[in-house]
């Protein structure tokens, strides 16, 4: 299995260093955590990784796959798929639309194919809308199907990007605040999936606010602070780390 | 019906053609490019295919093939300075292009007849020539839409970072996206040119760029049948309003500005959207609010 290995990532916008010297590990078949307070790099590291920004300085590895210059698409196409902050939907499209565009890194119609609309297009076209309702009924979402997705309820918006998501069939996953918003019972259920994805050997790096529900699930949390990495180890570790409890968890 | 069309005969190739450069310009669009190129390069079709038949004795099938073909390499050559812009800057990039080659057909005399025109092509496409080509761009609209690239030019038009982040090329499908409209335009362009006697630069400067726009606009980016209806609504209403004589224009402003401001996804979009809500209401009414 691919393990993704960062290696000295730095990103600078102008002078601010967004993120320095970060170097770090996200093994398949684990949850790894990455915490930090409001403005210490995050998203900007998930950004770099994901090939939305480019690095400024260091290294990205995906198993033999250097990513370091890769653009987004590749980076998906090498197996690694994200979710968003704030949800990002197709508004306009329907759930299962909105789910469906998720198979596209496994599509094996051809441009031509497509734009002819030949008999093989239109059977992957059918066996992959079955496939999506299968992903649906397992979210319990297939009611919804052809509802608009951006009128959705927003426990059901971060469902539909999830099953998204796992539609594409990645080798890592990286969640960006997957749980904000949600209430304990609603995040409780999204870890049990995400522990499932885990054993079944998807590499997950869970980017949170929430301690509790990153000491809950990871094996290994890294925090950051200020753009740097300022410790790496396990939940019970971390927690009990100075420097840490000064940054983040002491106020 | 039949004595409608021999009235009308004329109106009803203006509109196939209207509806064949509405498509090209939704072609774009659907991709989420912004570009208003397709009056360039249907005006390329056009002289394409008047001085291949007229000067160079190409049989007009060879002709249309040939001007489908320079239209899809126009868009495609114009789509790789215009992979870095987005929105407005894609329209006004695209609008000098159209510009350039307005100026081109004006002032390259020797080739195109200048302002005078390009004049005595054979008229060697009728009213069966133009439907079924349209038939043609239409089912393959169809066909892609209900397939792989449907779904991800709609990704990409609706949210280009969540298209990337699923592995979704967004140069290579909008550089595809301009190919396509380029073809289009450049196949209607030079069916225009062969049925119309005469080609003046000026048919494919900036009234025409605003046409096809209105066209999609009022229409909808969506659907197939978005476009095609827009046009036909565009071109009828001048005709049904005559008796407002002057104020013709005013009238075709005001139905564009309303659409806008009540249907902003177009007339078909915005129809079988609440064709949609009604039928899903109808199948679970307490679903909704959930």
């Amino acid at each position: 299995m691919s393990k993704l290995t960062i290696s000295g990532a730095t990103k600078h916008f102008g002078g601010v260093a967004a993120v320095f010297d970060v170097s770090m590990d996200v093994p398949a078949g684990k949850i790894t955590g990455l915490i930090g307070p409001n403005g210490a790099g995050k998203t900007t590291l998930v950004n770099l990784i994901t090939g939305v920004l480019s690095l400024s300085d260091g290294s990205i590895r995906f198993g033999d796959i250097d990513l370091t210059k890769a653009p987004a698409h590749m980076v998906a196409r090498a197996g690694i798929t994200r979710t968003f902050q704030n949800i990002r939907l197709l508004a306009e499209a329907s759930v299962i639309d909105n789910v469906m565009i998720g198979f596209h890194r496994r599509e094996t119609t051809s441009t031509i194919a497509s734009l002819l609309g030949l008999p093989a297009a239109r059977r992957e076209t059918a066996s992959l809308r079955q496939r999506a309702m299968q992903l649906l009924e397992r979210f319990g979402m297939a009611d919804l199907a052809d509802h608009e997705a951006g009128a959705l309820a927003y426990g059901h918006q971060r469902r539909v990007e999830m099953m998204r998501a796992l539609a594409s069939d990645p080798a890592l996953i990286l969640l960006d605040e997957p749980v904000a918003g949600m209430n304990d019972v609603e995040a409780g259920e999204l870890g049990d999936i995400f522990l499932g994805l885990a054993q079944a050997g998807m590499g997950v790096l869970l980017i949170e606010h929430n301690v509790r529900f990153v000491t809950r699930l990871c094996d290994r949390i890294h925090v950051l602070d200020s753009g740097q990495m300022i410790a790496s180890g396990t939940p019970t570790e971390v927690v009990n780390n100075p420097a840490v409890i000064s940054a983040y968890l002491g106020a | 019906m039949s004595e409608f069309l021999t009235t009308y005969h004329h109106l009803f190739n203006v509109f196939l053609i209207a509806s064949g450069y509405a498509l090209s310009q939704w072609m774009v669009m659907r991709a989420g490019v912004f570009s208003v190129a397709t009056a360039g390069m249907a005006s390329i079709g056009a002289y394409g295919a008047a001085i291949l038949t007229t000067r160079h004795g190409w049989p007009y099938p060879v002709s249309l093939l040939a001007a489908t073909l320079m239209g899809a390499l126009a868009g495609l050559l114009l789509s790789w300075p215009l992979a870095r812009l987005r929105g407005v800057f894609q329209a006004i990039a695209t609008l000098a292009f159209v510009q350039v080659v307005v100026a081109v057909a004006l002032y390259w005399d020797d080739l195109t007849g200048g302002a005078m025109g390009f004049n005595a092509i054979p008229h060697l496409v009728g009213t069966f020539e133009i439907l079924a080509a349209l038939l043609v761009v239409v089912y393959l609209m169809l066909a892609m839409g209900a397939t792989r690239l449907g779904r991800a030019f709609e990704a990409i038009r609706q949210n280009e970072a969540v298209a990337s982040s699923l592995g979704v090329s967004v140069n290579f499908h909008q550089s595809l996206a301009f190919a396509i409209s380029g073809a289009i335009a450049g196949l209607f362009g030079a069916l225009e040119a062969l049925q119309s006697y005469a080609l003046f630069p000026n048919t494919f400067g900036f009234p025409a760029v605003i046409a096809a726009l209105s066209y999609v606009v009022l229409g909808g980016r969506r659907s197939v049948a978005g476009p095609i209806v827009g046009a036909a609504i565009l071109l009828v209403l001048p005709e049904i309003s005559r008796p407002l004589a002057d104020y013709r224009m005013a009238l075709y402003g005001a139905v564009l500005m309303l659409v806008i401001a009540f249907m902003p996804r177009g007339i078909v979009d915005t129809a079988m959207l609440a064709l949609r809500r009604r039928k899903l209401a109808q199948r679970s009414p307490l679903q909704e609010g959930a």
